[in-house]
């Protein structure tokens, strides 16, 4: 009899809530995926770097595990209040307490195991395509297929949702012992506590948050310039959070003085719908706060997400667009060796030598003043040149459409931001060999200046006869190779005895070289990060749209009597489903509000300062891609505790 | 005769300081075996209070309960939790039935949790279930059936143990008149044929005038006492109605 009941209530629960079920096998889904990714061996050979993955992945699924815990301790409490009259009925038919816990924990640890299972398997499917996307990102191989078993995976796995299930269910236990019968059958009556009763209080903590959010978000920007950045972020973190919670306790306030407004109070049923929320906002402003702050937080872990995904490899495009970069300060470099022992480590698929010049004087220099010396200090003064041709070619190999330049005209090439800032307010006239050259154009792609090749920070490009006139500075050349440079190349190219066409070997010292040979490396981590982000974003959706879709259901008894009455009043079906609706849609959509505004403003961080005219355009990719995958999950969770809701309402007219 | 059911001085107060509500003052009665009585009063005169407190529902505050001669005001939750399963059976007004039970699992639990063996309790749930005209439909769940049916079935799970005291808390309170007194006649009949000590808390005449003997509850006191004896219940019912007047016309549910 007791198996029996337990097996129907966990059927029950499963029903009525699906969206704690579905939770909980999409978490155990992703922790899976991503254990089986931690564990796998063929993945962990890819690169050296994959230990740092593996570490960073483990802290998330902790992360998570106490997260689910959470949320298992939200919906074992909902259901025990839920269910407190059946627990009464219970203690009343002679069963002790103990059972009735056990039964409790039992249908419980039922219903968290089958989500569990359902969750091992389709880990198992969503491995497969992380796989492939790394295979694809880092081998360039299209997918295979591979069945992929671990038991140090499955144990792990299940190793965090045992223990977020013990703590959970542990406290959740204790409750359900202390609880005595009369609190049980008639603790569902007591009215929904209130955090702040006065509602001038409330409407005063909605101001003052209001404000201290926008202090918060205002004060965004301010944190890469300040004197002491941790402390300015410190600060703001406490004004956004204080903020956030402020402003959702104190939405009841105000809500229920819009009730008092004419229009809403005397037209149709707008009071009703708004009397509905501000009955439940009282007691759940805390609660509304906790979720608008995951969902601030998950919000900004899918922009670290995409931006990791597009920006950070753009910007690494932009740092380093060439392979290998060497410059040499010599007139003229013999290159022949290095590019042969380039070409047969990496291959070559295309490579550029060009010269670049003195010009003999400094006017850009001296515009850029203190900006220019803060940089290369020990320098001296010298506006570096490149020929067009030569600048032309550099500009083709990494994708860039040549440029064109008349016989008067020079142009600058630079990659530093505050570099860009000043010469854009100043176009410096200059004579180079006697020639006056008028400035055409400012260029700004990337070129492999950020380490202080291809110039002093800034190159100018003047015509290809005004060059033959001047001094050579150094010798360089830019290759891009068909698989990325090794570090022993960068070591025998850095180490390489380089002779100039005079026959004499230069100095070590005026060796400069770039190489991206950590190819791996980088789009491993960009990739860690950006799985590990989405990971902990998408879970901290998950549950914060369970935790709304638990609310909505919770008190459905009372939510049927209402709409009853209202269909007693003469309020049509169409009305009732349409009042349902609003009503729903307010309660899941007004914990969003905050964390998508905050999140315009926070979005900025993830744009390093000084970079925002080239990255913007991807960024806001990244914004939109979140915002599209945020409402894609949000609104799935909405729409199916609509129906939910609908139905049980609909029960109550034909009941 | 020792009674069943004895209550000395019993007080319940709720609240806490600079404002004490007093639910139940000062009470002392004792119920006979095979007694029905029921408990009639105004809404907020201490019935289902009383009647919680003689359940192990909710604590005394001062005085003594003793049922079957077993003092219950100071036992453990484990003892006063096996007390309730060998000696106690409940009729509430809003059933409590389990959802996810049929009515005759809803019946066979109650024995279940009493360890009676399989064939026994079988034999039982279907005896209950014959006695209260439900046999029919024991593979229905509750929200299959009829409010009416649904308080039958509760009330052959509260029989089918075969408790030494039945407590009822407003048990017509949900039903139309048909229903009220199908059940009532039913109580009736437990009460006669098997001896089985009732005690029924209700605010309506009619209901109250199937019992034996009431006690009329007026702000957590006893304001006055009425036995049925040889009376008809027609002129127990009149007497009932006579008494309620005296209290002040506050009940609105005469039927």
């Amino acid at each position: 009899m007791y198996v029996k009941l337990c097996l129907r209530n966990i059927q029950r629960s499963a029903r009525e809530y699906w969206a704690y079920g579905i939770t909980i096998s999409l978490t155990a889904a992703l922790v899976y995926a991503f254990d089986l990714l931690i564990t796998s061996q063929e993945l962990s050979h890819l690169s050296a770097d994959f230990e740092t993955t593996s570490a960073l992945l483990l802290i998330v699924s902790a992360v998570v595990a106490a997260i689910t815990m959470g949320l298992v301790r939200y919906a074992t409490r909902f259901m025990m209040e839920r269910r407190s009259r059946e627990f009464a009925n219970y203690l009343l038919l002679g069963m002790r307490k103990k059972k009735v816990c056990r039964l409790f924990l039992i249908e419980n640890i039922g219903l968290g195991f089958g989500s569990f299972l359902c969750g091992l398997a389709l880990g198992s499917l969503l491995y497969q395509i992380i796989r492939s996307i790394l295979l694809n990102s880092l081998l360039e191989e299209s997918y295979s297929f591979s069945i992929d078993f671990s038991f140090s995976a499955l144990c792990l796995t299940f190793l965090y949702f045992f223990l977020a299930y013990l703590l959970a269910l542990r406290k959740s236990r204790r409750r359900l012992k202390k609880a005595s019968i009369y609190d049980l059958m008639y603790g569902g009556v007591r009215r929904e506590k209130t955090v702040l009763r006065r509602p001038v209080l409330r409407f005063l903590i909605f101001l003052l948050s209001f404000f201290s959010l926008l202090t918060g978000l205002s004060g965004i920007p301010e944190i890469y310039q300040s004197p002491d950045p941790g402390l300015t972020l410190v600060v703001i973190l406490i004004l956004l959070i204080t903020g956030i919670y402020g402003v959702h306790i104190g939405i009841p306030s105000f809500l229920e003085s819009l009730c008092k407004l004419p229009f809403i109070r005397w037209k149709k049923a707008r009071l009703f719908l708004l009397r509905q929320i501000t009955s439940r906002a009282g007691s759940n402003g805390a609660m509304m706060g906790t979720v608008a702050l995951l969902l601030s937080i998950s919000l900004f872990c899918f922009i670290i997400g995409f931006g990791c995904r597009f920006l950070y490899p753009v910007m690494e495009d932009y740092i380093c667009p060439f392979d290998i970069l060497l410059d040499v300060e010599a007139p003229q470099i013999d290159y022949q060796p290095a590019l042969q022992a380039i070409e047969e480590s990496c291959g070559i698929q295309q490579a550029t030598e060009y010269l670049l010049y003195y010009s003999g004087q400094h006017a850009v220099v001296d515009s850029l003043g203190e900006s220019y010396y803060h940089r290369f200090l020990s320098d001296t003064p010298d506006d570096r040149c490149i020929s067009l041709s030569d600048y032309n070619r550099l500009r083709v190999q990494v994708g860039l459409a040549p440029v064109s330049l008349d016989n008067r005209s020079y142009l600058i090439h630079t990659q530093f931001p505050e570099y860009i800032s000043i010469l854009e307010q100043v176009a410096v006239p200059i004579t180079i060999a006697g020639v006056p050259l008028q400035r055409h154009a400012l260029y700004q792609e990337g070129l492999g200046q950020e380490y202080g090749n291809n110039g002093t920070g800034f190159l100018l490009v003047l015509p290809d006869y005004v060059c033959s006139y001047l001094s050579r500075w150094s010798s360089c050349l830019a290759v891009s190779t068909s698989v990325p440079p090794s570090e022993e190349l960068a070591r025998e190219l850095y180490g390489y005895p380089y002779y100039s066409q005079e026959g004499y070997s230069v100095l070590e010292s005026a060796v400069s070289l770039q190489i991206r040979s950590g190819g791996d490396s980088s789009m491993i981590g960009y990739l860690s990060i950006s799985f590990a982000a989405f990971y902990l974003g998408i879970v901290l959706l998950l549950i914060c749209a369970t935790v709304l879709s638990l609310q909505q259901t919770s008190g459905i008894s009372a939510q049927q009597y209402r709409f009853s009455l209202l269909n007693r009043l003469g309020v049509s079906e169409s009305q009732r489903n349409r009042l349902a609706f609003r009503q729903l849609a307010i309660s899941f959509f007004l914990p969003t509000l905050v964390p998508l505004f905050s999140n315009l403003f926070i979005f900025r961080m993830v744009v390093p300062l000084g970079y925002e005219r080239l990255f913007f355009p991807i960024a806001w990719k990244s914004l939109a891609l979140t915002y599209f995958l945020f409402f894609l999950i949000y609104i799935c969770y909405f729409i199916a505790t609509y129906l939910s809701f609908q139905r049980y309402i609909r029960d109550a007219y034909s009941g | 005769m020792e009674p069943i059911l004895q209550l000395e001085r019993v007080e319940k107060y709720y609240g806490g300081r600079g404002h004490i509500t007093k639910a139940v003052d000062d009470i002392s009665f004792s119920v006979d075996p095979g007694e029905f009585l029921g408990i009639m009063g105004p809404s907020g005169s201490g019935k289902t209070t009383l009647l919680n407190m003689i359940a192990t529902i909710d604590s005394v505050s001062a005085g003594h309960i003793s049922i079957d001669g077993l003092e219950i005001t100071e036992r453990t939750e484990d003892e006063l939790s096996d007390f309730r399963k060998q000696n106690l059976g409940f009729i509430f007004q809003n059933y409590n039935l389990l959802d996810t039970l049929t009515l005759g699992e809803n019946i066979s639990l109650s024995l279940t949790i009493r360890d009676i063996p399989r064939k026994k309790a079988k034999q039982a749930v279907l005896s209950a279930a014959r006695q209260l005209g439900i046999e029919e439909i024991l593979d229905k769940y509750p929200y299959e059936v009829s409010g009416g049916q649904q308080q039958r079935c509760a009330c052959a799970r509260a029989l089918a143990a075969n408790p030494k005291l039945i407590l009822a808390d407003e048990p017509t309170g949900a039903l139309d008149s048909k229903n009220a007194r199908m059940l009532l006649e039913q109580f009736l009949f437990i009460n006669q044929e098997y001896s089985t000590t009732l005690l029924m808390v209700t605010h309506d005449a009619f209901s109250a005038s199937y019992c034996g003997r009431i006690l009329f509850l007026k702000d957590g006191r006893i304001f006055n006492e009425l036995i049925r004896g040889e009376k008809t219940r027609r002129q127990f019912f009149q007497e009932i109605l006579d008494v309620m007047s005296l209290l002040g016309g506050n009940f609105s549910d005469v039927r």
